[in-house]
């Protein structure tokens, strides 16, 4: 057995008194892409940074992180910064805002590469050329600065600065949002393609479950900050198990399916500072019962490496 | 033949850009002409930079176009009088992307509906409370909502709001410009739901602004594509769907990613690479630059929007030969 790279357990992120994320738990093996779904505030993008240790001093963290077998909590910060875009990088839903606007994007994908290893500047110029070719730019574009370069070039130019290092692990954090359809069909290929190329492994968030749906091996659903359900996609999406995930996907337009109407989830999210009682998706739930409303269920196993949290889990129709 | 309720009539809109030193025009919206029939929604998406907000800004009045006309029932933009303006306002209203940005957050709900009931001069005292009380009711929102203000409200209601808003004065024609997008997925549905509630129960008519070409689907009887300002293929939203004439469309629709694992999987299996960094096209078609079929006339010659069967109108100089490439949703 094979260990993951990433290894998330009890993860806990409280700001105040306020649990955002709660008892989390997700695993990356190696050359697999992981899709983390959920609404907003359903703490995805929290976790994201919880792993990378990229959150403000206030928040609370607690429960293990391990990369490649190592307790990231335990790091000091310098080995932190040595892991931080060689070992696991991160790419950001908005990649105008995650390079500086008065360099060059060569330069800055070169400072990437020089930051963790000393190429010498000859062949980290070099290098920066195969990257940007391998996500599909001219090399000679080296030489733009961020805003020369339309939305999809430079979410593709940053992937190739996630990618400079040969990470074990890429975390990208809504990659695709802000992007136009078919560019994100581009970033996604993109993405399919370096992972089979490479072997990287990804943890992909996002809120657009026909995105995750298409790209990752397994699916790990978030609700007001716990896991709600995990398991293989093919099984998620055959047979959903949580109410919430079931729900989840008769609210979704779909282009593959005759247009019907929509079977919407009534009321909203729970604020995380004012939770419901029992279950976080009880009062929006039609399976609910007393019960639901008394005790918060644990995550169990209903499957092979399918798990639900839910005391009445929807049937599996036979 | 029924009489169309919104006319498009050559609309151009062109907005200076460029230093103080160096100006030029921007065209942001070239010759669009299209009409509505009265209780229709028309689809109108493309992609970011298409030109599809500002159209629909020029439709409800609230932008001026450079040249062409917008007739709205019987009155014809622009060349109105102030007492008109307004009964062709009451008429059009407007329905934002963020509800946030659009609502005044020192306004309680209350204010805010009463604020265009008394502008329109509609009604005042009792009469306006029942109209309120009326139209929160008809936007799921109860009566309780109405003495808090916006910023105390989640997404999805505070689209609610921005909708009763525009629903108080009993407008016969609603542009809806992105009026989804911002909101999550589970509450995504509710306002989708609610407006095609609305469109039944108060016999509007829609202009339905979006890039989520599976919401347009759910929504819309016909369906219009942009590019570039340029309006490329406009027809039934079944016809669109299932055999999109422009590559353009054949595009759009490839690129969506489906949750059906199969259909997927054959959506992958027919991905054609598009040309990557394409350089924008300047004359003949916009489009050629990136398409797979493009050929030299293409390059000399820009297509004008013609007519193939059932309305169906498409701009393309080889549309007719390409049907055998539009293959999606004849899968699903």
């Amino acid at each position: 057995m094979t260990d993951p790279v990433l290894s998330v357990r009890d993860l806990t992120v409280r700001f105040g008194e306020v649990a955002v994320v709660d008892k989390v738990g997700l695993d990356v093996m190696p050359g697999e892409i992981v899709g983390l779904v959920g609404e907003s505030g359903s703490g995805k993008s929290v976790t994201a940074r919880a792993v990378m240790r990229l959150l403000p001093r206030r928040a609370a963290i607690s429960g293990s992180v391990r990369l490649l077998g190592e307790d990231i909590g335990a790091m000091s910060e310098r080995r932190l910064r040595a892991l931080r875009g060689s070992v696991v990088s991160m790419i950001f839903q908005d990649p105008m805002t995650s390079f500086d606007p008065v360099h060059r994007i060569g330069a800055q994908i070169a400072e990437a590469i020089t930051v963790h290893a000393r190429p010498g500047w000859r062949k980290a110029t070099k290098r920066v050329g195969s990257l940007l070719e391998s996500v599909g730019i001219a090399p000679a574009r080296a030489r733009a600065f961020p805003h020369e370069l339309s939305g999809g070039m430079r979410q593709r130019a940053m992937t190739a600065m996630a990618v400079a290092n040969g990470p074990a692990l890429m975390i990208a954090d809504e990659p695709t949002t802000a992007l136009d359809v078919t560019v994100q069909d581009q970033v996604m290929q993109l993405m399919r393609d370096l992972n089979q190329s490479s072997g990287t492994a990804i943890l992909l968030i996002t809120h657009n479950i026909a995105v995750v749906a298409s790209l990752c091996s397994r699916l790990v659903v978030l609700y007001a900050g716990r896991v709600v359900e995990d398991g293989p996609t093919a099984d998620l999406l055959s047979a959903p198990r949580h109410p919430y995930t079931t729900a989840l996907l008769r609210s979704v337009p779909r282009l593959d399916q005759p247009a019907t109407r929509l079977v919407a989830i009534s009321g909203q999210p729970p604020d995380p500072a004012n939770p419901p009682s029992g279950c976080m998706f009880q009062p929006r739930c039609e399976r609910a019962i007393a019960r639901c409303r008394e005790a918060e269920p644990p995550l169990g196993a209903v499957g092979a490496g399918h798990h639900v949290r839910c005391w009445r889990p929807v049937e599996v129709a036979a | 033949m029924k009489t169309p309720f919104v006319r498009v009539s050559t609309i151009r809109k062109t907005f200076d850009t460029g230093t103080v030193f160096r100006r030029h025009a921007m065209t942001a919206v070239n010759d669009v002409s299209f009409d509505i029939l009265p209780g229709e929604t028309l689809g109108l998406v493309g992609e970011s930079g298409s030109g599809k907000s500002t159209l629909g800004r020029i439709v409800v009045g609230l932008t001026p176009a450079s040249s062409g006309h917008v007739t709205i029932g019987e009155h014809r933009l622009g060349a109105l009088a102030t007492a008109e303006r307004k009964a062709v306002w009451r008429q059009a209203q407007m329905v934002f992307q963020d509800p946030h940005a659009s609502l005044d957050p020192r306004m309680t709900v209350h204010d805010l509906l009463a604020e265009p009931l008394r502008n329109f001069g509609i009604a005042r005292g009792a009469e306006a409370a029942a109209l309120i009380a009326e139209t929160l009711d008809a936007c799921g929102l109860g009566m309780r909502t109405a003495p808090r203000y916006p910023s105390e409200f989640s997404g999805g209601q505070r689209q609610r709001i921005g909708i009763a808003r525009a629903l108080i004065v009993r407008p016969r024609f609603i542009v809806a410009d992105e009026p989804v997008s911002a909101l999550d997925v589970s509450v995504q549905a509710q306002i989708i739901n609610l407006l095609q509630d609305l469109r039944a129960a108060f016999g509007l008519t829609f202009l339905f602004i979006s890039h989520d070409l599976a919401v347009v689907r759910h929504i819309a009887d016909r369906v219009a594509v942009m590019f570039r300002g340029r309006l490329v293929e406009i027809g039934e939203a079944a016809a669109v769907y299932a055999s999109p004439l422009h590559p353009y469309t054949q595009l759009l629709l490839r690129s969506v990613p489906l949750l059906d694992p199969r259909a997927e999987a054959e959506r992958l299996a027919r991905r054609v690479a598009e040309p990557k960094d394409a350089a924008p096209a300047s004359g003949g078609c916009a489009f050629r630059t990136r398409c797979p079929h493009a050929e030299p006339l293409c390059a000399a010659e820009e297509p004008s929007l013609s007519s193939r069967s059932g309305g169906h109108l498409v701009a393309c100089h080889f549309a007719d030969g390409q049907r055998r490439h539009s293959v999606q949703g004849e899968a699903a």
